[in-house]
């Protein structure tokens, strides 16, 4: 009978096996979803001239996000120094997005109620602050996919999975926020937001699916990380919240639940749990390969 | 200039782990963090059955995916290949730990400096006296004793091994012992899927 190893996953022990990537948690994971949630708030409010929407978008990615990250980082006080590795690093290139997004978000907010800046300039800096979103909500894909040390994360899928749950997260808060304000007098608007919602939706059913598939196919530490989302350790988190709670019933609701500010808010709730649990379960399962192995016969 | 490397020998190597004690004395690391271990693994099934022992190192890998993550630039290479960390810069947040393959980056975490080994809130005199060069938050890894490799020593795992089961040397001297091993019994590198090009070969 061949012999086929199957590998632990290992902690402190001195054995080999499957290490779990245990440093990156609920804190980061945090700053990751404030940050992306915030840009796609504030970018989807932008579009329609929702100051509201911009100021609390603004405030989740320019301000929680940060408090998230300064409880993350290990010597918080130095955090300017990220700004250094622009050329090599993503976290630089993401620091450098906040910034355009905090610096040029918050002159249009300012500029939505003042009307100082010239036409030209005002729509630079739109557009700027813009761009700046684009960057935050992608840039933790990046991140994650950018070292092939986890191979679950390591996937061209991730930044796409990234921006999607941005431009969901956002969606779903504009529509919640804005349904008894500027779109009730516009109904066409909240009809291709609806649609752009549920589209976002299925995007994200596919994504998951795929890069789950990819992840399985790709390595054993791939299918390690698969497995523990969805048959072991994680799969009482993974499955309810991520993909039932996060995608499927909130998919049900955008579909076939009418439109009411109740079923908006369940929606919207829905879907920023399925956000936040993909996070931190992306984090937990994360499984790095053995150093060498003698026994994969 | 050398370009340093090492040679584990899994012929030799015993599982002794006197590597990892001696390098915990080397550089009075607190808990939690082994700048090398030698771990096993059963290969096989009754009765057929033996175990191998593996000793795990940061590879200095030539392009390391711990230095090209790092947003502040703390992670460097010295010009004789070994990886660094400059703990005046390093702002701990981890994606080096997240973006070595082999899991070698340590984050310093405050609570063995504050409780001390025997959780009694009072350091030994071997933590007082090693623990000032830490700077807690920030990432650690091997350094291959860099001052000791300065000064023409061998980094002190190598020193201790019993076996003689850890070689050190230039990689590009072609009558080095770590170029005549890996020439002669075909080194290989862990995980070498990943292309980081480690420093560190695995002879058997």
């Amino acid at each position: 009978m061949m012999y086929s190893k199957v590998y632990n996953v290992v902690g402190d022990e001195f054995e080999l096996g499957y290490r779990h990537q245990d440093l990156w948690s609920w804190k980061i994971a945090f700053a990751f979803f404030f940050g992306e949630v915030g840009a796609g708030f504030f970018f989807f409010s932008a579009l329609y001239d929702y100051n509201p929407g911009m100021i609390v978008g603004w405030i989740m990615a320019a301000v929680l996000k940060p408090i998230a990250l300064f409880m993350h980082l290990g010597v918080p006080i130095r955090f300017w120094r990220a700004i250094v590795g622009l050329k090599h690093s993503w976290i630089s290139r993401g620091v450098f997005a906040t910034i355009f997004f905090t610096g040029f978000g918050f002159i249009h907010i300012v500029n939505q109620y003042t009307n100082v800046l010239p036409g030209p300039v005002a729509t630079t800096v739109l557009v700027i602050a813009m761009l700046g979103c684009l960057g935050v909500m992608i840039y933790l894909g990046f991140v994650l996919s950018y070292s092939p040390a986890i191979p679950l994360w390591n996937t061209g899928l991730m930044p796409l999975i990234s921006l999607a749950y941005g431009f969901l997260g956002g969606l779903t808060l504009v529509i919640l926020f804005g349904f008894n304000t500027f779109l009730a007098a516009d109904p066409e608007s909240l009809k291709l937001l609806k649609g752009l919602e549920l589209g976002l939706v299925i995007f994200c059913l596919i994504a998951l699916w795929s890069f789950l598939h990819g992840a399985v196919y790709g390595s054993d530490a791939g299918k390690k990380s698969v497995q523990l989302l969805l048959k072991e350790k994680f799969a009482k988190w993974f499955i309810p919240a991520v993909i039932l709670v996060g995608l499927v019933f909130a998919g049900l609701l955008m579909h076939l639940g009418g439109i009411s500010f109740a079923v908006l808010l369940a929606i919207a709730i829905a879907e920023l749990i399925g956000d936040i649990g993909l996070k931190i379960l992306l984090f937990k399962a994360g499984t790095f390969e053995p150093v060498i192995s003698h026994s994969r016969f | 200039m050398p370009r340093w490397g090492m040679v584990l020998d899994l012929k030799r190597c015993i599982g002794c782990n006197a590597c990892t004690v001696a390098c915990k004395m080397e550089n009075s690391t607190p808990e939690g963090v082994l700048f090398t271990k030698t771990v096993s693994e059963v290969i096989g099934n009754y009765p057929n059955v033996t175990r191998a022992y593996i000793p795990l190192i940061c590879n200095h890998c030539e392009e390391a995916p711990c230095e090209r993550v790092c947003p502040t630039g703390a992670t460097y290479t010295t010009d004789d290949g070994i990886v660094m960390v400059d703990e005046n810069k390093c702002i701990g947040c981890g994606a080096c730990h997240t973006g070595c393959p082999y899991k070698n980056r340590f984050k310093l975490h405050k609570e063995p400096f504050e409780k001390g080994l025997f959780k009694q809130g009072e350091l030994t005199p071997f933590e007082k006296q090693g623990y000032p060069r830490f700077v807690i938050g920030t990432a650690v890894k091997c350094t291959f004793c860099h001052e000791r490799v300065a000064e023409g020593l061998d980094p002190a795992c190598v020193n201790t091994c019993p076996a003689e089961a850890r070689i050190f040397g230039d990689l590009d001297d072609p009558n080095s012992k770590v170029r005549r091993l890996i020439q002669a019994r075909k080194g290989y590198q862990p995980l070498p899927q990943f292309n980081t090009k480690p420093k560190v070969f695995y002879v058997e």
